[in-house]
């Protein structure tokens, strides 16, 4: 009994170890998973490295089944980025999402290339009116402008002297924010724009002209920033270098540090803009367009005034970790 | 005695079972952990290969495209010419083509299926320049107007720039994908590893403990035996004890132990059966000379006796026909002489010893005395001085008659005349004990010759006698358990008295 018995347990060690020793083998030799497939190829060309509209594509491409190379640059450059367009033009994507925050013709020749090569490019936060561009996304800019400009006036009763920090007031969406701004503050004729300064959303400008102008106009007295990079600068600023001074400010964009200065009150409010809706809209669309659906020429994503009081309905926006490759 | 061995036998614990499943389990041991040294070695192969292969590939789609970039420029320069080299130039995108599909199909990430993708998407771009470069002239450059031959040159250069670049990418992914590989295979073959040594320790202390084991219930209790075997003196078997089995031993050796310990109780049990067997043997042919001696013995008193009972017989016809003779001639002393002695015989055969009557003793004394009256006349006088009240008092036979023989023979038998021996019997109430005194007016005896007399007389109570004096002692000693006495006295000058003192 008791020899049948140890048999048994050997039988059943042997058994083990021999199952072990193949489950590991199997494991070891066994080639990797197959990669998800995707149905279609598109590449968002990004004047800079905008994650959260990326996060809004990534988005899209989970849901639809499409996979996206994102191209973005440390140093906004409209040229380098039509050359970056005319190369990936040569790897016949399905699909780009870029934008034109500066209306050339070069690029607008390079959409046409584009176009006549059959891929549908869709442009978010900065239209090109008038080029081969299949779609356009973004934030309705005069909306934007005109939001600020009544934030303004509520904040200021009617009496300021403003200084405008923009990325450059020739690009179409800075200029048409600024159009609209001042469109709103047309009626109060104590609002005057003192200065519009272009910081081309680098930090180190808006650090070396803002302060500047502020000394030289000490009558300034309210700032509008029109683009995010602005938004998340001038809080600091004001408070290591004109912690005295009384100023009104609106800012632009939904960022974790201009939620920051909001709520500390050092800005009144921020307008907020969805570059995420953006970019998971322009995915959308982009596989709509391909499967031959009728797509509208011009949409706008939602603009809205983020202030002390609203700030938890609204949430910051998280962008995901993204890949990007360097131009 | 099989049965048992039988019982006793535990096939788990046997030499032959223990060294099976020692070795067993050892080869079962060494078998896996190579097993899992040649898993963990395949899986290492494995990924260098996968590796390899990955990377020929990947290479030679690289090493094809320059190639076909060179033949590209050969053709273009004018270097090459002709039906061949337009066919080699097709032929080779075709290849590059299809290796492209087959890039495509390895599993290595989306970014690297994004990429080969696109590389796909350029190849078609390259391939459409390629066949313009093919249908174009020198002179008229490209049918379709694009541009001049050398244009269009230009053109598929720069698609092989962007494709190199491309490739730049696909070849980071494909090593960071073959590294990843490999060390996933490292990891498993580590694993692999582990196990094996794991296995080779457990291999090592199961060596080790199984080895102390196996000496402990084999080797050790083995060398025991041996040693005690080695020890047993053949010649003295019945006095070496049972073998004590060790405790670890394993059943083999136990067996052994038993069968040596019944074997050993079985010769030992023999042995003192035969030793028995002599013993009983010799005490017999004992008992049979005591047999033979005693009846020896017997016959000599068988003997004795019937010589005892002839001789009275003899000497009483030998008196009464010396009597008749007597009587005849009417010598009528002589006759009462021989009855007196006869009387005297007769009483000294037929109450030997017996308890009689002080009476009787006395009567008989009488006629001993008279005897001895007439043999010394009136050289010696006899006076008795009887108090008869005590003489119902039961006595051994022959013990006056001695005393009286002695006074005779020791005390007065050299006096000439006056001498005297009294006999008087003497009873005090207040004792309880009656006296009889022998009493003579002879030479007595000295104090030393006195006190010899009477230690030689005690002292007999544990040596058996031969005087007169003695054996009176010790038979009135034994008779009266102790309470009777007798006493020696000799005043000087006053002759001895021998006094008896009996209780009555």
């Amino acid at each position: 009994m008791e020899k049948k018995r140890e048999n048994r347990i050997f039988a059943v060690i042997i058994a083990v170890c021999a199952a072990a020793l193949s489950i590991l083998y199997v494991a070891g030799m066994q080639e990797p998973d197959d990669v998800p497939d995707y149905k279609k190829r598109f590449t968002f060309i990004s004047p800079l490295t905008w994650s959260n509209v990326a996060s809004g594509v990534i988005q899209a491409d989970r849901e639809n089944g499409t996979n996206t190379r994102f191209l973005g640059t440390a140093q906004m450059d409209i040229y380098r980025q039509a050359k970056v367009f005319r190369q990936e033009l040569l790897s016949r994507p399905d699909g780009i999402i870029t934008s034109a925050p500066v209306d050339t013709a070069d690029f607008r020749d390079a959409l046409s290339e584009a176009a006549s090569l059959g891929i549908p490019v869709v442009l978010v936060d900065s239209d090109l009116s008038d080029s081969d561009r299949s779609c356009y996304i973004g934030t309705d800019n005069p909306k934007s402008g005109y939001l600020a400009g009544e934030e303004m006036i509520k904040a200021t009763g009617g009496f300021a002297n403003i200084a405008i920090v923009t990325s450059d007031k020739n690009y179409p969406s800075q200029n048409e924010r600024i159009q609209a701004f001042k469109e709103a503050i047309a009626d109060f004729p104590e609002m005057k724009v003192a200065a519009i300064l272009d910081c081309h959303s680098e930090r180190l400008e808006v650090l070396s002209k803002l302060p500047a102008a502020l000394r030289e106009q000490p009558q300034i007295d309210a700032l509008y920033l029109t683009e995010a990079i602005a938004s998340i600068t001038v809080g600091d600023l004001l408070k290591e270098r004109f912690p005295g001074r009384r100023m009104t400010v609106v800012a632009t964009d939904n960022l974790a540090a201009t939620r920051a200065f909001v709520a500390d009150g050092t800005y009144i409010c921020t307008i907020a803009q969805n570059p995420w809706m953006e970019g998971y809209l322009a995915g959308k669309a982009l596989v709509d367009i391909l499967a031959g659906k009728e797509v509208a020429d011009i949409i706008f994503t939602d603009t809205y005034c983020v202030t002390k009081d609203n700030l938890e309905e609204t949430t910051a926006l998280k962008a995901e970790e993204i890949e990007w490759v360097y131009y | 005695m099989g049965l048992l061995l039988k019982r006793e036998k535990d096939p788990s614990r046997s030499i032959e079972y223990l060294l099976l499943r020692y070795f067993r389990i050892a080869l079962g041991i060494i078998l896996f952990s190579t097993i899992a040294g040649i898993g963990a070695y395949s899986i290492k192969a494995n990924a260098t290969d996968r590796a390899n292969r990955l990377m020929f590939l990947v290479n030679g789609f690289y090493t094809d495209l320059q190639v076909e970039q060179d033949k590209t420029y050969r053709f273009t320069t004018g270097q090459s010419q002709g039906a061949s080299a337009e066919n080699e130039l097709k032929e080779g995108i075709e290849a590059l083509k299809s290796e492209l599909t087959e890039l495509h199909d390895k599993p290595i990430s989306s970014s690297y299926r994004r990429q080969i993708d696109d590389l796909t998407g350029m190849m078609t771009f390259y391939q459409e320049s390629v066949n313009r470069l093919l249908a174009s002239s020198y002179e008229g450059g490209s049918p379709d107007g694009s541009g001049t031959r050398l244009d269009i040159y230009y053109n598929t250069e720069r698609i092989f720039r962007s494709m190199q670049d491309t490739f730049h990418s696909v070849y980071d992914e494909v090593m960071s994908e073959c590294e990843a590989f490999a060390s996933r295979a490292d990891r498993l073959a580590l694993i692999y590893v582990i196990i094996d040594c794991f296995a080779i320790s457990l291999l090592i202390w199961y060596l080790i403990h199984q080895g102390s084991w196996i000496e402990k219930t084999v080797v050790l209790p083995v060398a025991y035996l041996e040693n005690e075997l080695q020890q047993m003196d053949l010649n003295q078997l019945e006095r070496s004890g049972e073998l004590s089995c060790p405790p670890e031993a394993c059943s083999d050796i136990r067996m052994l132990i038993q069968v040596y310990n019944t074997m050993l109780a079985t010769i030992q049990s023999q042995l003192r059966e035969r030793e028995e067997y002599t013993g009983t043997r010799l005490a017999l042919k004992e008992q049979e000379v005591l047999n033979l001696q005693i009846s020896n013995e017997l016959k000599k008193a068988q003997l004795a006796n019937l010589h005892a009972q002839i001789n009275p017989h003899f000497l009483f016809n030998t008196l009464n026909m010396i009597s008749q003779s007597a009587f005849m001639t009417g010598d009528g002393q002589t006759v009462q002489l021989l009855e007196m002695t006869s009387d005297l015989l007769r009483y000294s055969l037929d109450y030997s010893d017996r308890a009689v009557p002080l009476q009787k003793e006395i009567e008989i004394l009488g006629n001993y005395v008279a005897l001895q009256e007439m043999r010394f006349g009136s050289r010696i006088t006899f006076c008795f001085d009887l108090d008869e009240s005590f003489h119902d008092t039961l006595i051994p036979n022959l013990i006056l008659q001695p005393l009286v023989e002695n006074a005779i023979v020791h005390g007065v038998n050299t006096m000439r005349e006056g001498a005297r021996v009294t006999i008087q019997t003497q009873y005090r109430a207040d004792e309880g004990m009656g006296y009889i005194r022998v009493i003579d007016n002879g030479m007595g005896m000295d104090e030393a010759r006195l006190k010899e007399v009477d230690e030689k007389m005690r002292a007999a109570r544990t040596v058996t006698g031969k005087d007169g004096l003695t054996n009176v002692y010790l038979r009135l000693y034994l008779f009266f358990d102790g309470r009777a006495d007798l006493t020696i006295s000799s005043p000087p000058g006053e002759g001895c008295c021998v006094c008896i003192k009996i209780p009555s």
